[in-house]
């Protein structure tokens, strides 16, 4: 999946205490927690989003410490 | 100021720290979600070290703000949720007993000046706490407040038990204290246990633990926005029905409380 806000692949990135987490642009996350869904994947999005500079707002999805980075690649990866 | 009136500004005091909380919640994420854009664009986020002259390094920064919102910022919210919850029911504990000091006992028969039952007193103090103390106010002050500390070592199901049998408020309802009682068994669990999950919490929360034994307590957002609510509806439920029985002549004590011994306490 194309990441809207670099334009490059979407990437998992990852805190090791915090666990896995997504920073995309708003117009993405409906297809995005559409494919976590359907995979059954637990997440929860920030409940606002910010927009630098009059750009697209963007937002975090968190999948916490119990998310598996490897596995939500995949499923993005797929999906794209 | 009347029962009514300390009632209803412990109340207030307490939304009001409940809004105080949420604000600080959202605005310290918001700053941090700033930040930490800035950072996956590789924009200079402009923080000099004024000793080293050096600008904050963007490495890893990314990732600590993740930390930072998601674990250490939210857990550190919790805690002052946990905090309001307890100075709210011990303070609603606290004003009535002030007003009604007889309900330090509940063997005592006001209308007698005697206990109903000779079995051991519901509240025994050692001589030497009293004895510095000058007049009948101060002693039940102290009492009072003896009870409280004692009180707060306690559970939750035994604040909503005290104070059920004393003022009947019937609120908060089962479903919210289940809830409650898992919040106080999460909060003890970070705070004694490094919150990794153990039997104290699967006991303490009931049925409504969230977790298992081992697994290690989560705080995210949804639950932390579900007990900014919880807090408000039982705070606000509690308040409007301690005002109404603070109005009216004092409740009768309910009859089938056990005999003797501390069932109340």
């Amino acid at each position: 999946m194309i990441d809207e806000m670099t334009q490059g692949v979407l990437k998992v990135a990852t805190d090791e205490v915090a666990g896995p987490y997504l920073m995309v642009v708003i117009t993405q996350l409906d297809e995005i927690c559409a494919a976590l869904d359907r995979h059954k994947i637990r997440y929860w999005v920030d409940s606002d989003a910010i927009s630098i500079n009059n750009e697209p707002p963007v937002t975090v999805i968190n999948f916490g410490r119990a998310g598996d980075p490897a596995k939500i690649q995949a499923i993005l990866d797929e999906a794209g | 100021m009347s029962l009514r009136d300390d009632l209803r500004a412990l109340a207030d005091q307490t939304q009001d720290r409940l809004s105080e909380a949420w604000a600080f919640y959202i605005h310290c994420r918001q700053a941090w979600r700033l930040l930490q854009q800035l950072a996956r664009k590789g924009q200079p986020v402009g923080i000099v070290d004024l000793t080293t002259k050096r600008h904050l390094l963007q490495d890893e920064f990314e990732s600590r703000v993740q930390k930072y919102t998601t674990v250490q910022l939210t857990e550190t919210t919790f805690r002052e949720l946990c905090r309001i919850l307890e100075e709210w029911v011990l303070g609603l504990i606290r004003i009535w007993l002030i007003a009604y000091p007889e309900d330090l006992d509940l063997e005592f028969d006001p209308a007698t000046g005697q206990r109903r039952n000779r079995e051991r007193d519901e509240i025994q103090v050692p001589l030497s706490r009293l004895l510095h103390l000058r007049d009948c106010d101060m002693i039940l002050g102290g009492l009072i407040e003896a009870k409280i500390r004692d009180l707060s070592y306690q559970r939750p199901e035994k604040w909503f038990q005290y104070l059920e049998t004393r003022m009947q408020l019937g609120s908060p309802d089962l479903a919210q204290r289940a809830k409650l009682h898992e919040m106080k068994a999460a909060r003890d669990c970070l705070e004694h246990n490094r919150g990794v999950v153990n039997r104290d919490y699967v006991n303490k929360a009931g049925a409504a633990a969230r977790f298992t034994e081992s697994q290690h307590v989560q705080i995210d957002e949804p639950y932390l926005i579900a007990c900014f609510s919880l807090l408000r509806d039982v705070t606000d439920a509690m308040a409007n029905k301690a005002a109404q029985i603070a109005s009216g002549p004092k409740p009768p004590r309910k009859k089938n409380r056990g005999r003797g011994k501390s069932t109340a306490s």
